[in-house]
């Protein structure tokens, strides 16, 4: 295993990482709402007896008006989070995972409006030889797995060139039969749930 | 006579303590009083000092030591202790003679000899320590380290004798408590005596325990932790340069070791060696250190233990620089030569991890002391550029920058800032940064200001580095520094928003950091510049513009001249925005208010300004400005509501004479027309009306029995009256509440215990109106229902004799049986304001409010609203009791609420029920905290599954599209809001954190983790992120927190 390792990985400033840009709306009231300095509202605009208990008025923006339907940035945070095996440092910041290494399309393509569909992350290990790659592959898969709803086909793959032996690793990584005897070894299941013990 | 004595005590010891401490002293005082010598009582000992029986030798030596100590100080001679010493010694076995001899030494007639004798008995005696127990133990230790104590010059003068002797006495004790005894003697043995022929005997002796793996027991009534037991040996290593040739390797074989624990021992210990051993021995061993310590940075494993690896290559570095001055090729140049070269090797690859680890080598190392700062400097300083020059890209560039930031920090700290020298830095000598200034401040500015706004990590360092050299002790010239506070207004203000804003965040911050060194170039170029930005009248101001300046310029303005001339500036534009505005909508001039509030509270709070300086311009002016105003912003509610909290804060904080003249002109405002007359009535006073405002926040400035016109006792049933009735007449919510408001201030400061009958029938009568009000007429009686709960919240604050009659009154309103539906209905709501805190009804405004109301409130309504609401029959009677429950625990503290959690517990599970978002918010919020705080009252409910079910129904979103085919897609009228899905996924994620397995009894929720992950998967698709990320976050709590070691189900 020693020699699979690399000891001196370039690591990515966390301002660095793609972050959600806040829609416009929002920024807006956060403009005000967050700072330190706040203005108190009106006293008289807290009244509890003018509250009705209709969904509705109680905040304009936190209604299901505008649906906000599962994209690439919150793949990208459910496992950018995730640390790595051999490092104390997340995949995000090591750039295992990357935002535009991750797509999301409908698994049949002949029908787009189907609501089935195949979230597919590239894995770029930190090194050609990174010994270490399949059990982050295993580690992402078995996160996406277990936050995304059924509708869900998770495909995680080492991105193309970037790893000596990513076609086995690949083939492991598709195979349904090994993934779930994968999970009942001990010492990768203690593996993954390190992995995932920083998870935000 | 003393045989008796002594007989008396040796027979009382055992059973009656006191009696026999009695018999001591009185044979004190009769060898005190001459009636006796001292050698009748030794005799008198005769007996029982030779029996057979150790029992008896005890309480007999114990009879002559507690004599003794009855004793006055001065009264034994010298040959008196010299014969008890020599007693004592003979029989220092026997029990109580150690005390005997304790007693002795302190005494100071005491010699040399006797402490010496003392000791030697000690070794003679007590060669076989370890077979004793540990009190007896401790005992002995106690008295050679009292004996170190207060004649240690003595022990000392025995040279070998007593160092061997106390070596070996102690060798092989095991015990805590005595460790930390003996370890600070054997401290004293190496720092004072010649321990040259011994050396290797001594650091054995404490080298033995390393590493301390004793961990102490539950409950340790003696409270000595194994970290008490590192430091005292930490100092025994670390106590003498002599150990060296011990220490040093056999730390480094440690520093191998597997345990993280006993790695960061190691390192801890290096370092206090670093610091006290001589800087000629360190020299010898600095190389060997380093090459050793250096694997702990640089290829770092736990962040903790490179830190200590840091504080041990800085502390060398220390340790050596006090003997190098001057020296060419001193020994702190050649500890640093190879550091320096091993981590310009790693610095040709700037964005390294080991590049950062050498960084921080670097900074830890010139940190040191100027002289090591100066070596590093010259060696990297130059070596920086080149590397920068031929980076590869912004990645590595940044990375050096950040080095080239550490060594700033090194200088700030070796140097000094403009805020003092450093203690480094006594001479204050010239900055050798200084040489390189001029390149770096180009290299920074070009990387701040000549970067596309995407790169947010570069520009950050490039500007904590400009900020970093600003603060440099006399390096730039002011002009510099101006061009920097040019650059960060700049990127606050010109640049457009991108993603987190980190940058102008970083920039603001740095602004407010020059402020307090340079407050002259912040006043200079920032203030303009800001205030340019701000337009002088309402229309023309966008707040996407304004806000950020108006942050900015609080934020920078806390220097006393700064915020001076901050409110000077922005009160004009007040100014201008009154005499200008028209419109119907202020949002502006609220935030020009809102900052002039926010800066005045923190000059006053934080720094505890005087605000006298603000009180003609603002209270007297505005207030007499607003009288004059029959429209435009004076007129408006939300301008007149910040204003008023303005001169409420000011008054609070100027002299009694002013406060006074505020109490005065609570209605009058300074009028100088006084046409109106002093007495005249509030409706005539309040015109417009919307000065009711101002007038509430200056009464709520106004202390408890103050005298004015206005607050006099006879006058205040009419004042209420009168502000009751032209309440009820306004159009206004706003003049509507804040005449209440008034009325609650007069009730509860005002008006005295006493005198509360009146309020008590005001009360009765509109309870018993609201009884028969006609249906339909809905704004009197909603008034009549604020007005109630107001005037009864002003009363339970205070903690009125009739509390309780009031709470009760309150809950009856709910009863539809009693009165009209609609009162019940709006009743329900107003229960969240009797405990909900209120910016007029506030500590802060003289209001009375009882520490215990709360509690009182929350123990008097809790059990009311459970029976009413299990005897009620009706369902919309049934929700407004866990309306009005919710209502108030949502302002109750959580360590209230948990007493009443049997009683409550099944009312809010049926609160889930409720279609009301609000109570279904503060009911889950209550929840949460449940859950965190009280897990064990949730677990004996036996609720939790009730629980868990109901938490998964509300937190999964309510679409009506899956059973029937060709069905309508629609929200079902009782979908839940996402704020209330997002708690209930909260709830559930906290249940596997909170609820586990306790003893013998299996995990409770075990049998719910199949149905919980189930329904939670449905929650992963729910239309909003937020919901979805809690029920992420709560399947991963559910799958792995959940657990039982038989479970190979799931």
């Amino acid at each position: 295993m020693e020699d699979g390792k690399n000891a001196n990985p370039l690591i990515l400033n966390p301002s660095d990482l793609p972050t959600r840009r806040r829609r416009a709306s929002v920024e807006k009231k956060l403009s005000t709402g967050d700072v330190s300095f706040a203005y108190p509202a009106p006293s008289f605009n807290n009244d509890p007896f003018m509250r009705s208990a209709s969904p509705s008025s109680i905040e304009e923006s936190d209604s299901d008006a505008d649906d906000e339907p599962i994209d690439t940035q919150e793949i990208y945070d459910l496992v950018a989070t995730m640390s790595d095996p051999e490092h104390p440092i997340t995949l995000g910041s090591l750039a295992v995972v990357s935002l535009p290494d991750i797509s999301i399309a409908p698994t049949v393509p002949s029908r787009p409006n189907s609501s089935l569909q195949t979230v597919t992350v590239l894995i770029t290990p930190t090194i050609q030889h990174c010994s270490l790659a399949t059990v982050i592959g295993l580690g992402v898969r078995v996160r996406l797995e277990e936050s995304l709803p059924p509708r869900f086909r998770v495909d995680v793959r080492i991105k193309e060139g970037t790893h000596s032996t990513a076609d086995e690793v690949n083939k492991q990584l598709a195979d349904k039969e090994r993934v779930a005897a994968a999970l009942w070894n001990p010492t990768l299941q203690s593996f993954i749930k390190k992995m995932l013990e920083t998870c935000e | 006579m003393a045989l008796s004595d002594a007989r008396d005590y040796v027979l009382a010891v055992e059973s009656n303590k006191h009696e026999a401490a009695q018999i001591a002293k009185a044979t004190a005082q009769k060898l005190e009083s001459r009636q006796i010598t001292l050698i009748d009582v030794v005799q008198s000992l005769g007996e029982y000092i030779n029996d057979g029986d150790d029992k008896i030798r005890t309480r007999a030596i114990s009879y002559l030591v507690a004599v003794i100590s009855s004793l006055p100080a001065k009264f034994l001679s010298r040959q008196q202790i010299q014969v008890l010493c020599q007693f004592l010694c003979d029989r220092i076995e026997d029990g109580g003679a150690l005390d005997g001899l304790a007693k002795l030494q302190s005494l100071d007639r005491f010699t040399n000899d006797m402490a010496q004798m003392v000791v030697r008995a000690i070794f003679e005696h007590f060669a076989d320590l370890q077979t004793r127990n540990q009190a007896g133990r401790y005992r002995v230790l106690q008295l050679v380290n009292e004996l170190l104590d207060r004649h240690r010059k003595a022990v000392r003068n025995m040279g070998d004798e007593s160092l061997v002797g106390i070596t070996q006495l102690v060798a092989g004790e095991k015990d805590p408590r005595n460790l930390m005894l003996i370890f600070s003697m054997l401290r004293v043995l190496m720092v004072e005596w010649d321990i040259s022929g011994h050396v290797e005997m001594m650091f054995d002796s404490v080298y033995a325990y390393f590493p301390i793996t004793f961990r102490p027991p539950p409950n340790d009534p003696y409270g000595i932790t194994a970290q008490d037991l590192k430091d005292r040996l930490r100092d025994c290593l670390a106590s003498t340069a002599l150990f060296a040739p011990h220490t040093f390797p056999n730390m480094l074989d440690r520093l191998d070791s597997t345990s993280n624990t006993v790695k960061k021992d190691v390192l801890q210990t290096l370092a206090a060696c670093a610091i006290n051993y001589a800087p000629a021995t360190m020299s010898q061993y600095s190389i060997t250190l380093w090459d050793a310590v250096k694997f702990e940075v640089l290829q770092a494993q736990e962040p903790d233990l490179a830190e200590e690896a840091l504080l041990v290559l800085g502390g060398i570095a220390k340790c050596l620089s006090t003997d190098a001055y001057g020296l060419t090729n001193s020994a702190l140049l050649q500890y640093l030569k190879p550091i320096n070269k091993e981590c310009l090797e790693h610095l040709q690859e700037p964005a390294s991890r080991q590049a950062k680890a050498s960084g921080s080598i670097l900074k830890a190392i010139s940190s040191a002391s100027i002289q090591a700062f100066e070596i590093v400097i010259k060696a990297i300083g130059p070596a920086l550029f080149t590397i920068y020059q031929s980076a590869q890209g912004l990645v590595q560039q940044r990375a050096v920058l950040e080095i080239a930031n550490q060594l700033f920090e090194a200088s700030i700290e070796v140097y000094g800032s403009w805020a003092a020298l450093s203690p480094k830095n006594p001479g204050g000598r010239e900055n050798l940064m200084g040489e390189f200034k001029d390149k770096f401040v180009a290299i920074y500015s070009q990387a701040l200001m000549g970067t596309v706004k995407e790169e947010v990590s570069f520009r950050l360092t490039a500007a904590n580095g400009l900020l970093l050299i600003s603060k440099m002790r006399s390096m730039l010239s002011d002009d510099e520094i101006g061009l920097f506070v040019q650059y960060f207004d700049d990127v606050v203000l010109k640049e457009e928003s991108y993603g987190r804003d980190e940058l102008k965040k970083r920039a603001m911050a740095a602004l407010a950091e020059i402020s307090h060194f340079k407050p002259g170039l912040i006043s200079d170029i920032t203030f303009p510049a800001f205030l340019a930005r701000l337009p002088d009248s309402e229309e023309d101001a966008q707040s996407e513009q304004y806000n950020p300046v108006l942050e900015g310029l609080a934020e920078i303005s806390v220097e006393k001249d700064l915020q001076g001339t901050l409110m000077r500036r922005l009160l004009n534009k007040v100014d201008l925005l009154f005499k200008s505005s028209q419109g119907t909508a202020f949002p502006y001039t609220c935030s020009i208010l809102g900052t002039i509030l926010f800066v005045l509270n923190r000059a006053a709070t934080v720094s505890q300004f005087p605000l006298d300086a603000y009180y003609d311009r603002v209270v007297v002016g505005l207030s007499q400005r607003a009288t004059e105003a029959r429209g435009g912003a004076l007129t408006n509610e939300p301008v007149l509501d910040l204003l008023g909290r303005i001169m409420n804060l000011i008054i609070r904080h100027s002299a009694a004479d002013k406060i006074q003249m505020a109490a005065e002109n609570i209605y009058l405002l300074f009028r100088t027309d006084t046409s109106t007359g002093g007495t005249a009535e509030i409706s005539a006073l309040l015109e417009p009306p919307t000065l009711a405002l101002l007038s509430t926040w200056l009464l709520a400035a106004t202390p408890r029995n103050t005298h004015s016109s206005v607050l006099n006792k006879a006058q205040i049933p009419r004042i209420i009256e009168d502000l009751i009735s032209f309440a009820s007449k306004s159009s206004s919510h706003a003049i509507t509440q804040c005449c209440l408001l008034q009325v609650a201030l007069y009730v509860n400061k005002h008006v005295e215990t006493a005198d509360l009958d009146y309020i008590d029938a005001l009360l009765a009568k509109r309870l018993l109106a609201l009884k028969d009000e006609p249906m339909g007429e809905t704004e009197c009686l909603e008034f009549s229902v604020r007005l109630t709960f107001l005037l009864i919240k002003a009363l339970i604050l205070r903690l009125a004799p009739n509390t309780n009659q009031y709470l009760t009154s309150l809950v009856d309103l709910l009863d539809e049986r009693q009165y009209p539906k609609e009162v019940s209905r709006k009743a329900a709501m107003g229960f969240a304001t009797i405990l909900s805190s209120d910016d007029v009804l506030s500590k802060k405004n003289a209001v009375q409010i009882r520490l215990l109301a709360p509690q009182r409130v929350f123990q008097t309504l809790t059990p009311l609203i459970s029976e009413k609401f299990k005897v009620s029959t009706s369902p919309s009677e049934k929700e407004n009791y866990l309306i009005a429950l919710s209502g108030v625990l949502a302002s109750v503290p959580s360590d209230i609420v948990m007493p009443e959690l049997p009683t409550l517990l099944p009312l809010l599970l049926q609160s889930l029920d409720v279609t009301d978002q609000v109570v279904k918010i503060a009911t889950l919020e209550t929840l949460a905290v449940v859950i965190s705080n009280n897990p064990s009252a949730l677990e004996e409910s036996g609720h939790i599954p009730a629980l868990a079910k109901r938490l998964i129904r509300v937190a999964t979103f309510a679409k009506s599209n899956s059973p029937k085919p060709g069905g309508t897609v629609e929200a079902v009228p009782s979908a839940n809001l996402p704020a209330t899905r997002r708690l209930a996924a909260r709830c559930l994620a906290l249940l596997p954190k909170y609820v586990s397995s306790t003893g013998t009894r299996a995990n409770p929720l075990l049998g719910l983790k199949r149905e919980v992950l189930h329904g939670l998967t449905g929650v992963l698709d729910d239309p909003k992120r937020d919901v979805r990320k809690e029920a992420v976050d709560a399947r991963a709590a559910w799958l792995r927190g959940v657990d039982d070691i038989t479970d190979d189900d799931v």
